[in-house]
């Protein structure tokens, strides 16, 4: 028996000793369950009224370890239930956490207390008709929804095990969530989700190396803590002792977590068509109108979310019921969509909104010679190696970025990684460098979730200063 | 299976049995009388089911093996419309009804939490995070005891408001606010630009949380806040450049309905244009070392990312490595009383009280009432923000020093239902005592650069290497005088630098409290805390700028 096996052992039998009953954790509402409460809520709702409501249930689990140690283990289980009411010409929602009859009828009660007699006008809000959503592949693991605290632990203990002689500090979440949404056209749309993730930074013990790795799975069996350590630890080891170099234009190698965080702030901030056609967002062409038909990026590269994708689904609509298909929003560099509201859906003539999932795949064109991130370091005469940027608007408006690298930069020279190179700042943006691309690499599902991401080389990334904490 | 979240739903009658906090078994068969009938959900501050639903998590707890147990229940509401321009985009009430346990049984605090409001839930959710603290294979390795705290057996208290905003509707909130963007549109709409944006966000909340440990406290408080955005952008005609002003009647924090009603929005509007139309044409600073003056707000920004966070011991010790980052006051035993930024204009302290403060409260999560003590004098570190987990740690410099060795009841969360974290209470930094204003700065000031009204910082994870980015407005400061508006400067500085840098204080005349808070955490958790600070001259400053064209 290894060691951290026993060592699971004695705690499962410490637990019986205690004589805890076994709690069950990660329930879900079954689509039935969800039903049963959606209909109450139609019923409760005034029949002048059109009514959406939407229910969700998620259980989330959490080990969180610092120095080495287990320091907090969560269990959180959030039910809640949101009433869209439509009437008068007027659009309000009543949320609640309680799912009796009581919560229900007074969040029907906010919801419709809102939209009589109110001042100010709304947007136009249709119901979406009946139709079925496609349910997409992977988003949902029986192995994860299985998943026990014993099993969690064991996952993340495997991970911790591996970074001895390092200091190590990480979380492992599980999250396993239903929602429902239906309305009284007689919609109905379900959809569950196993979501997870493993991220965990290493320092050296003299504390001048750290390195960090991470990885999201939506099934259970495929996170390996231990090579996920092991990455980390190597970073670690190899970003020790690391020297400054002067602020300047390089090549950067970006790891795809690197930059995540900048497409998450365009995806969530930026992609809407009324605030880009008054002049609110990046894309706003200078003089009038927006920049959709013109090139925005290289013309390698396309943006497209798609809830069947296979290495990052999601659920096909959003809480009220529109779906989301397949969207290019930008094709081969070219700027084609933005979300808009049900104003424009009308006046377009088509039946829903074009809503938008801030889910996103970054997709090499067919035919592009994809590199892995080793040849992408052959092949470099000199450049930087960045594992992961911290990232804050520097400017809201023209989506640029500040930050400064972490846990693992090296200098590339001559075809190689050369030495550790102590942290920098960084102003710049996805919106420059991703114009400036020399490789493009495989796509893959980013730590945090919801981006599916190619490893890059770009030129003249812009290094500001030299900040030079681990 | 034991107790099921699955039978509950099947069943309406289980409803009434289990004892729903607030539930009202008389709601009967017709819906539409049911729903004419329904009552707002009851206040949990004296309410015996709720002194019954904490119990039964404590009660299950310590049956199970838990050596502490703390139990947070809490029921909130919260109103928010958004308009922009003149569309309403927004309404919604939210309720919050949850709560949270959190044990100890061995090293490793376990905690669970759930939606679902009974005595039988909190039974299962305590016994649960029984579980999760006594499956920790490590947990013995690590030794964890708590500070000792009073006991508080019946506490209460409520934010200090003037007008309960949930006396008005919905509607009343929509009409002052359409108003508000009435007033900047109309100011808009005669200056000649390709646009000028009303955008305003108004929210109430209130939540009602009730504290409960396995020592014998029992605390219930309500807190009231109101947020969040009013403010005019204005946009050249060629749409390049922009610009952003909020009116300066315009406040957030613990307010009632007070800080919407009687406020001179239309008399601000004009300004708040002119003002976001000024720093959309304003140029570009030359990049170069400055003096720079900052007002309260400005300060405020850079005190809470650069001194206030890195006072939270949580990130001192390393715990926030992975998520909110560490801390460049560590270790402990070398900076304590050791550290100095070389400034003994730098004072900063805590305390539990502020006027209008947004997140204050009387006790913690952890029912502890905060501190009001000093954790920087004269330049030199001698204390951080702490829990009853963290404070022992400290005991050695505690004894020496004469001091406490208790949590200076700084522990926060986002909600009941996440595990409790080291969060500052309200960080001061002292003004000077002289009264010296704002314009004797400036006076004094040869080559020079007013930032005002807010900015951010940007942080290395220690926060050792901070840039900061102007906030809402700038000026040259030319041999004494204001000089042109500037677009957004920068400034770079190591932390210690930019502190050691401050040769002018303001006096208390120029000291205000503005929007603070932390961000850490894994599952993050976002605390907002105001902190108050003072004007203040920094001398030779590294200053640049990103350019807009």
């Amino acid at each position: 028996m290894s060691k951290r096996t026993s060592r699971i052992e004695s705690a499962r039998t410490d637990a019986a000793r205690a004589s805890v009953p076994g709690a069950n954790t990660g329930e879900i509402l079954t689509k039935d369950e969800a039903e049963a409460i959606a209909r109450k809520v139609l019923e409760f709702a005034d029949p002048a009224a059109d009514t959406v409501v939407n229910v969700q249930l998620s259980n989330a689990q959490n080990t969180r370890f610092s120095r080495n140690e287990i320091t907090t283990q969560l269990d959180a289980s959030l039910g809640q239930v949101t009433v869209t009411s439509m009437m008068n010409g007027k659009t309000a929602n009543g949320v609640t956490q309680r799912f009796d009859d009581d919560g229900l009828m007074e969040a029907v009660r906010w919801a419709e207390d809102a939209t009589k007699d109110g001042p100010g006008e709304h947007g136009t809000s249709r119901l979406v008709q009946p139709r079925d959503y496609p349910v997409p592949p992977g988003l949902w693991s029986e192995a994860s929804r299985a998943v026990d605290i014993e099993e969690r632990i064991e996952r993340a203990v495997s991970a911790i095990e591996r970074t001895d002689g390092f200091v190590s500090a990480g979380t492992l979440d599980l999250t396993v969530a239903s929602m429902l949404v239906a309305n009284s056209a007689g919609l109905v749309g379900y959809c569950r989700s196993t979501n997870g993730s493993l991220s965990l930074s290493a320092r050296t013990s003299d504390n001048t190396g750290s390195g960090w790795a991470g990885k999201a799975i939506y099934d259970f069996d495929d996170l390996d803590g231990s090579a996920i350590a092991n990455r980390a630890t190597d970073k670690a080891e190899r970003s020790r002792g690391p020297q400054a170099i002067e602020p300047a234009r390089y090549t950067v190698i970006l790891e795809p977590d690197a930059y995540a965080q900048m497409i998450f702030f365009m995806m969530q901030y930026h992609m809407d068509l009324a605030s880009a056609q008054s002049g609110f967002n990046v894309w706003a062409a200078p003089g009038g109108g927006t920049k959709i038909g013109q090139q925005v990026f290289d013309d390698r590269l396309s943006f497209v979310s798609d809830p069947m994708d296979a290495a990052g689904p999601f659920c096909p609509f959003n809480p009220v019921g529109v779906p989301f298909n397949r969207t290019y929003w930008v094709q081969d560099g070219i700027l084609r969509n933005l979300s808009y509201g049900d104003d424009t859906a009308v006046e377009r003539g088509e039946d829903y909104p074009l809503a938008n999932p801030v889910a996103v795949r970054l997709q090499p064109k067919e035919g592009t010679q994809l590199a892995t991130l080793d040849e992408m370091i052959a092949t470099c005469e000199r450049g930087i190696y960045v594992t992961r940027l911290t990232t804050l608007f520097a400017d809201f408006r023209l989506l640029v970025f500040t930050g400064v690298t972490r846990d693992g930069t090296w200098l590339v020279e001559r075809g190689r990684i050369t030495r550790p190179i102590a942290n920098m700042r960084y102003v710049d943006s996805h919106m420059y460098f991703l114009n400036n691309l020399e490789m493009i690499g495989e796509p893959v599902l980013t730590a945090g979730g919801s981006f599916v991401l190619p490893p890059v080389r770009s030129r003249d990334f812009n290094f500001t200063a030299i900040a030079d904490a681990v | 299976m034991t107790w099921s979240r699955r039978d509950f739903l099947r069943t309406g009658s289980a409803f009434a049995a289990a004892g729903i906090v607030g539930f009202d078994a008389a709601l009967l068969a017709d819906p539409y009388e049911a729903a004419r009938r329904y009552r707002p959900f009851r206040p949990l501050l004296q309410d015996p089911d709720v002194r019954a639903i904490a119990g039964a998590a404590l009660d299950a707890a310590k049956a199970a093996g838990a050596r502490y147990a703390d139990v947070r229940i809490a029921s909130g509401t919260t109103r928010t419309t958004i308009v922009v321009d003149r569309q309403v985009s927004t309404q919604a009430i939210e309720g919050q009804l949850n709560f949270g346990v959190r044990v100890l049984v061995d090293g490793a605090w376990g905690f669970a939490s759930s939606t679902i409001v009974t005595e039988e839930e909190a039974a299962r959710v305590a016994q649960l995070a029984v579980r999760q603290s006594s499956l920790n294979p490590w947990g013995k390795t690590r030794t964890l005891e708590l500070a000792p705290a009073p006991v508080v057996p019946d506490g209460q208290w409520e934010t200090p408001i003037d007008l309960d905003p949930w006396n008005y509707t919905i509607q009343d909130q929509l009409e002052l606010q359409l108003e508000a963007n009435e007033a900047i549109m109309q100011v808009g709409e005669t200056k000649a630009l390709a646009g000028v944006r009303a955008y305003s966000w108004f929210e109430f909340a209130k939540a009602d949380v009730v504290f409960a440990s396995s020592e014998g406290s029992y605390i219930a408080q309500r807190f009231h806040n109101f947020g969040n955005i009013y403010a005019a952008d204005a946009i050249s005609e060629d749409r390049m450049l922009f610009g952003s002003s909020s009116p300066e009647s315009f406040k957030t924090g613990g307010y009632g309905w007070e800080a919407i009603d009687g406020v001179p929005f239309a008399a601000d509007a004009e300004q708040a244009v002119d003002d976001a139309i000024m720093m959309m044409n304003a140029k570009e600073p030359d990049v170069g070392r400055y003096d720079l003056v900052l007002d309260s707000s400005a300060v405020s920004a850079a005190f809470n990312t650069t001194i206030v966070q890195a006072l939270e011991f949580d990130r001192v010790l390393g715990y926030e490595m992975h998520a909110g980052g560490t801390s460049y006051l560590a270790p402990p035993e070398e900076v304590l009383g050791q550290f100095s930024f070389n400034n003994p204009k730098l004072n900063v302290r805590a305390t539990g009280s502020a006027p209008r403060a947004g997140g204050m409260y009387k006790w913690d999560v952890e029912g502890v009432a905060p501190a009001d003590y000093q954790l920087i004098r004269e330049g030199v570190l001698v204390d951080y923000f702490t829990t009853r987990e963290f404070a022992p740690q400290l005991e050695w410099w505690y004894r020496r020093n004469g001091m406490p060795v208790e949590s200076r009841g700084t522990a926060g969360s986002q909600a009941s239902a996440l595990i409790q974290v080291v969060a500052p209470s309200i960080a001061i930094m002292d003004p000077g005592e002289e009264d010296v204003t704002v314009e004797e700065m400036i006076a004094e000031t040869e080559d020079g650069i007013y930032i005002h009204r807010g900015g951010f910082a940007s942080v290395d994870p220690p926060m050792l290497n901070m840039q900061f980015t102007g906030g809402d407005m700038a000026h040259e400061i030319r041999d004494g005088r204001l000089g042109e508006p500037l677009n957004r400067p920068s400034f770079l500085s190591s932390t210690p630098d930019f502190w050691r840098s401050m040769d002018m204080i303001g006096g208390a005349g120029s000291f205000a409290y503005s929007g603070g808070g932390t961000f850490k955490g894994d599952p993050f958790q976002q605390i907002g805390r105001t902190v108050g600070a003072p004007a203040a001259r920094f001398r030779e400053v590294n200053v640049f700028t990103y350019g807009r064209r």
